[in-house]
């Protein structure tokens, strides 16, 4: 097979005010005809930069290319002028990005845009041009091409809107595709057609492709080689089910180690006698539409919680899960009385919490607390930990006597934070530790119940182990119930009991958890377990 | 430890100003004029009001440093007596405005839906009011007097801040951290006070260096009106306006009121970019 791209010692500094970060530190690798080249690797270690650099889009000045080639078809693609990497970028090699939303002009038509990008490369005009177009949409999977090249981005859904992404990309006829986490924003039955899409293009016009993602399991079902980056450098790299299955650099195994796999270790068993905590009685909660005018006239009602009951028994975690929309953190948000739900009771502890005082709910507040999914936003920049921690403790005044800088510490130790970083602010912290500052905050108060909405999704996969890990322990410590909500299904068959499947507003199913995995009955539930991948490594080695 | 957690931002706060080189030029400016305008009648051998015909509009000299006006009086004194006003003026409108702004922005774009519609119409009303209008209807109403004037120029500049901290208010009431605090169970006006408000600071204190001498100006406007302060009294608004009149014959009587000004706002503006950046733990480094 001959190499089709060969990158050989490419090093790209960032010059910052705080010194040199070296994004990408000396790396080579090359990649062959027809072959699909995955690159993992948590955030920061440098797999976006590379492919940015080998296309001139890094942000300069602050980013420089120090050394290195990157040897395309005889040319090096790092010596180019911005005006030979024009007739190269986009026309024979093609990028799609993460998010389809923000990469496709709102204002545009779908049609329009394609056209563009064939116009910038090739000689079609008119008539051709747009059947250059319709054939290429056809191609990946749009429905009545004729009809859609009229609509404009936001008609599409997340789905199809990757897909007229790829069309984009594909439309120049590009011998590579360099595709940077195509799946990452899309729920998991989307991701999986997508991945299907990518893989049949492939084979039918002989892409090769360069496959960026921080997912292992997406990597390991799509791609034929890897490469693993740490830190800027490649720690290892191979066949893609060798790596997989017989992973020899210490970093590699941690990666793979810190997928959550198999059951909840210590499950609690439903036959113990325990007190229900929260019971959910027929909870609706709608948002009205507007329609459009001065007078804010209601016009209809969006479902997004549509009578749901559930119970949660106190020590017990309770996983929901379900795809983006169908409604779980709305329905978070209608537990924790941030929203009012429109019909039915939220039963805690004994207490109907709707029929109570704004006042008597406020102090009730104190036994059911909740854990946000992005740690970057649920922490006000302006406040140290200290402060953050110390908000809680002072409002309910904790019936010890303890000063509250020594229930600050102690909190810290609990989540294995360092009693010096109470002095930080958010921005000083890594992802991990601010959401250890959000648990602490959460369990200062000793609640009874934490609802955790998604508290992993923003993570890297070997921070998100020990988030879980954490939450397992605290759980545990406290004797906490846990309501724990996710978009993935092995992180909450990892923490949860019981789970909920969600879908359109509704629990469609609802049990013990390994019951559930084992014999989905819900369609819809058979339908997201069959989505998931496997993990090849595991099913291999088994 | 209790006192720390309450303490803390303030001191935080002046640590960072402190290094700001420009901000502590301009807050030692700032000082300065307020302590000459304090003591200025000690500060002076002459008198802002009595005329010296015979002199008439002198240049700079060794007895009058920055010239005489047209009077004949000194206008480095006159400089000075009008800092006391025009001071005054720029502080006590704008923390006027500054109050009322922030807490009903602050207000109307946490509470939203009815409250803040209503709220908001009200300051849509206001500023469809022609200005000139409703002084002259205050004047009608409660003949004249400093205090009118504080009223008039306060009840029309928090108008814009009030607008400014809705807007921001309700980005900063989708972020996940106001949730979080309502679910400590902090009440609407503590979460107002530690969570909103804070966050809206960097706007606030830009729009403030810039109101200040939008009001000092104003009182230049109002004194022509009839309603601010009266001749001989002076301001450094109304001096610079005179000396526009005579711009041509008599230069000094602009440049020098102009730079006195142009001062004032140099180093309110490098004080309150400052400020800003010391109060934001994001943008001031360790």
């Amino acid at each position: 097979m001959d190499k089709i791209l060969n990158v050989q010692n490419l090093r790209t500094y960032f010059h910052t005010r705080a010194g040199i970060i070296k994004a990408v530190d000396d790396i080579s690798f090359c990649i062959h005809d027809g072959e699909i080249l995955g690159i993992v690797g948590e955030s920061g270690s440098g797999k976006t930069v590379a492919c940015h650099s080998l296309m001139g889009l890094i942000p300069q000045p602050s980013a420089k290319i120090e050394s290195g080639s990157a040897i395309f078809d005889q040319t090096d693609l790092l010596k180019c002028t911005e005006k030979q990497l024009r007739r190269i970028r986009g026309k024979r090699i093609s990028m799609i990005f993460q998010d389809p939303m923000t990469s496709l002009n709102p204002y545009m038509r779908i049609g329009t845009q394609l056209t563009e990008a064939l116009k910038q490369h090739t000689d079609l005009r008119g008539k051709a041009a747009t059947d250059q177009v319709i054939t290429t949409l056809e191609e990946v999977g749009i429905t009545e091409p004729e009809k859609r090249i009229r609509d404009y981005p936001h008609q599409f859904s997340g789905g199809m809107q990757q897909r007229v992404m790829i069309a984009m990309a594909l439309i120049t006829g590009p011998e590579l595709l360099i595709a940077d986490e195509p799946t990452t924003a899309l729920d998991a039955t989307l991701q999986k057609q997508i991945l299907e899409l990518i893989k049949k293009l492939q084979q039918t016009r002989k892409l090769s492709i360069i496959f960026i993602s921080h997912d292992l399991n997406v990597i390991a079902n799509i791609t034929d080689r890897v490469l693993i980056m740490q830190k800027g450098k490649i720690v290892e790299s191979g066949d893609t089910a060798e790596i997989f299955q017989k992973s020899k650099h210490r970093y590699t195994k941690k990666l793979l180690d810190a997928i959550p796999t198999g059951a909840k270790q210590h499950p609690i068993s439903t036959k113990e006698n325990q007190q229900t905590l929260l019971e959910l009685s027929n909870i609706s909660t709608y948002f009205p539409v507007y329609s459009e005018g001065m007078l804010l006239r209601k016009k209809s009602f969006l479902k997004a919680v549509d009578n749901i009951s559930l119970s949660v028994k106190s020590g017990e975690t309770l996983g929901i899960v379900g795809e983006s929309g169908s409604g779980k953190s709305t329905l978070a948000r209608s537990i924790m009385q941030l929203l009012r739900p429109r019909t039915g009771t939220v039963l805690f502890n004994g207490m109907e919490l709707q029929a109570l005082s704004e006042k008597s709910l406020r102090s009730a507040r104190r036994d059911f607390q909740m854990i946000f999914q992005n740690p970057y936003a649920s922490l006000n920049p302006r406040m140290t930990v200290f402060k953050i921690l110390a908000e809680p403790l002072l409002k309910y005044k904790t019936a010890n006597n303890n000063p509250v800088s020594e229930e600050v510490s102690q909190l810290l130790d609990k989540v294995g934070l360092e009693h010096y970083q109470s002095r930080k602010y958010p921005h000083e912290l890594s992802g991990g530790q601010r959401q250890r500052v959000a648990i602490a905050r959460a369990i200062a108060v000793r609640p009874k119940l934490i609802i955790a909405d998604e508290p992993v999704s923003a993570l890297d996969v070997t921070i998100q182990a020990q988030i879980l890990e954490l939450l397992l322990k605290l759980s545990q410590e406290y004797k906490l119930a846990m309501i724990f909500i996710s978009h993935d299904l092995s992180v909450v068959r990892y923490m949860s009991d019981q789970v909920a499947v969600m879908h359109q507003g509704k629990i469609v199913e609802t049990g013990e958890t390994e019951k559930i995995f084992a014999h989905p009955q819900h369609s819809y539930t058979q339908s997201l377990l069959s989505a998931a991948h496997t993990p090849i490594w595991q099913t291999n080695t088994a | 430890m209790i006192r720390t957690y309450k303490s803390t931002l303030s001191g935080d706060t002046w640590v960072q100003l402190k290094k700001n080189k420009a901000a502590m030029l301009g807050l030692i400016i700032l000082i300065l004029m307020i302590v000459i305008a304090v003591f200025t009648p000690w500060l002076t051998p002459y008198s802002y009001e009595t005329q010296n015909l015979a002199l008439g509009a002198s240049p700079p000299s060794m007895a009058h440093w920055m010239g005489t006006d047209v009077l004949g009086r000194d206008l480095m004194t006159r400089i000075m007596y009008g800092s006391r006003v025009s001071l005054m003026v720029g502080f006590v409108a704008t923390i006027v405005a500054l109050c009322i702004g922030v807490l009903w922005g602050a207000l109307a774009g946490y509470l939203g839906g009815r409250a803040d519609m209503i709220m908001m119409r009200i300051v849509d009303i206001l500023y469809a009011l022609p200005f000139t209008i409703f002084i002259i209807l205050l004047m009608v109403i409660f003949g004249r007097s400093m205090l009118l004037m504080f009223a008039a120029i306060g009840a029309v500049e928090w108008l814009t801040m009030a607008r400014i901290v809705r807007a921001q208010v309700q980005s900063i009431k989708q972020q996940a951290f106001i949730e979080a605090a309502r679910t400590i169970g902090l009440s609407d006006l503590e979460i107002i006070r530690r969570h909103v408000i804070p966050n809206t600071l960097g706007p606030v204190i830009i729009y403030t260096t810039l109101t200040i001498p939008n009001v000092i100006l104003l009182e230049s406007f109002l004194s022509f009106l009839g309603l601010g302060i009266q001749p001989p009294n002076s301001s450094w608004g109304l001096l610079i306006s005179y000396g526009v009149e005579t711009m041509e014959e008599y230069p000094w009587l602009l440049i020098f009121p102009g730079i006195t000004l142009s001062l004032a706002l140099f180093s309110l503006n490098f004080l309150g970019d400052g400020l800003r950046d010391a109060m934001d733990p994001r943008i001031s480094k360790n």
